[in-house]
């Protein structure tokens, strides 16, 4: 007889492990579905608060060069010198230009967690003095500032930073870690949205196809 | 389905930190809830119609474990053959595609062994769900 194709007798059914295990749970169904609830709401738990990264280079082969030439570069100079932040201000004040500047310079560098700041008014840990806008300047209309932090950029230390900085409403932030967040922001909404139409699709399908819908 | 799922995310979660030293990757719980959720609801209702069929004729307590002894094996041994085939990813040494393998292999053994075989025979027979 061809596989698949023979039949089931009672005798046979009644001795396989599945009908053994269901009839446990069958027999025990409220200490099964008790104990499925717990162990689901743990899970439920876990699967919000797990935390997860948005580094996709993370566990590349150590032998790769890039990976390599990355490891190199973070080591010796810290992982912000590849994926600093980028901060841009808005020159609404011609007039008093290079007080703003000067005061969000010093605003950048006084923050905790900034190795460095490169930009109008700021080289490295130090404000300086400059009378004309540099070459950081944007068609006079925006000045940025390249901020190099002390955190790998995808990290929560490195995250809060961003955050503390993105505070500011007079600064545009760019950079991976900048990214990450809004990212973060619009997966969240995102999923939601996404998770309760599967399940509600799923639930409507189901419901009909049980022949307690409309559609018969 | 949504055992298995959260389940996996947070097995996957001590898998990947103190195994392969590495964060799971933000895109991982919503692939697995998507392709799940979907493999799940098809998996029980194949479930379910089998034992409505059995309730046709069999009290509801032996439809249901006549339906799960009918179909009980089939639907592990697709959950397995699933997961041995999406969990050929994690063969692969990129983060993302490994994760995402290693997942696939423990939600679909959870999900089709633990989850069918055991949760879905209580909580038919409490909804009383495809049986009369």
């Amino acid at each position: 007889m061809k596989i698949g194709m023979r039949p089931i007798n009672t005798e046979t059914r009644a001795k396989s492990k599945f009908y053994r295990i269901a009839d446990v749970s069958v027999k025990r169904k409220f200490m099964v579905i008790v104990i499925v609830l717990l162990l689901g709401s743990l899970g439920v738990y876990s699967f919000f608060a797990v935390p997860t990264t948005y580094n996709f280079n993370t566990g590349l082969p150590q032998d790769l060069e890039t990976v390599k030439g990355l490891d190199t570069i973070d080591n010796s100079f810290g992982a912000s010198e590849l994926y600093p932040v980028y901060v841009i201000t808005e020159i609404n004040d011609v007039n008093n230009v290079n007080t703003t500047l000067h005061k969000d310079a010093e605003y950048l560098i006084a923050l905790n967690g900034v190795k460095g700041v490169s930009g109008q008014d700021a080289n490295g840990k130090n404000v300086t003095n400059v009378s004309d806008l540099s070459q950081y300047s944007i068609e006079n209309k925006y000045a940025y500032y390249i901020v190099y932090i002390k955190y790998s950029p995808y990290t929560n230390h490195a995250i809060n930073l961003v955050k503390k900085i993105r505070g500011n409403s007079e600064f545009i932030v760019e950079g991976i870690t900048s990214t990450v967040i809004d990212e973060k922001k619009q997966n969240n909404a995102i999923y939601e949205e996404l998770e309760l139409l599967i399940a509600t699709v799923i639930a409507v399908i189901i419901r009909i196809l049980s022949g307690h819908g409309s559609i018969h | 389905m949504l055992f298995s799922v959260s389940w996996t995310t947070a097995l996957l979660y001590f898998i990947s930190k103190y195994i392969l030293h590495e964060a799971p990757i933000y895109l991982i719980p919503i692939i697995l809830f998507i392709i799940l959720f979907s493999l799940g609801s098809d998996y029980t209702v194949f479930i379910i119609s089998r034992i409505r069929e059995e309730s046709a004729s069999n009290e509801r307590d032996t439809a249901i474990k006549n339906g799960i002894a009918s179909s009980g094996k089939v639907v592990s041994a697709l959950g397995i053959i699933l997961a041995v085939s999406l969990g050929s990813l994690s063969l692969i040494p990129v983060a993302f595609l490994e994760q995402l393998g290693i997942a696939f292999i423990v939600s679909l053994l959870l999900f089709s062994n633990f989850s069918n075989n055991i949760f879905t025979p209580a909580m038919a027979y409490k909804s009383k769900m495809g049986v009369k």
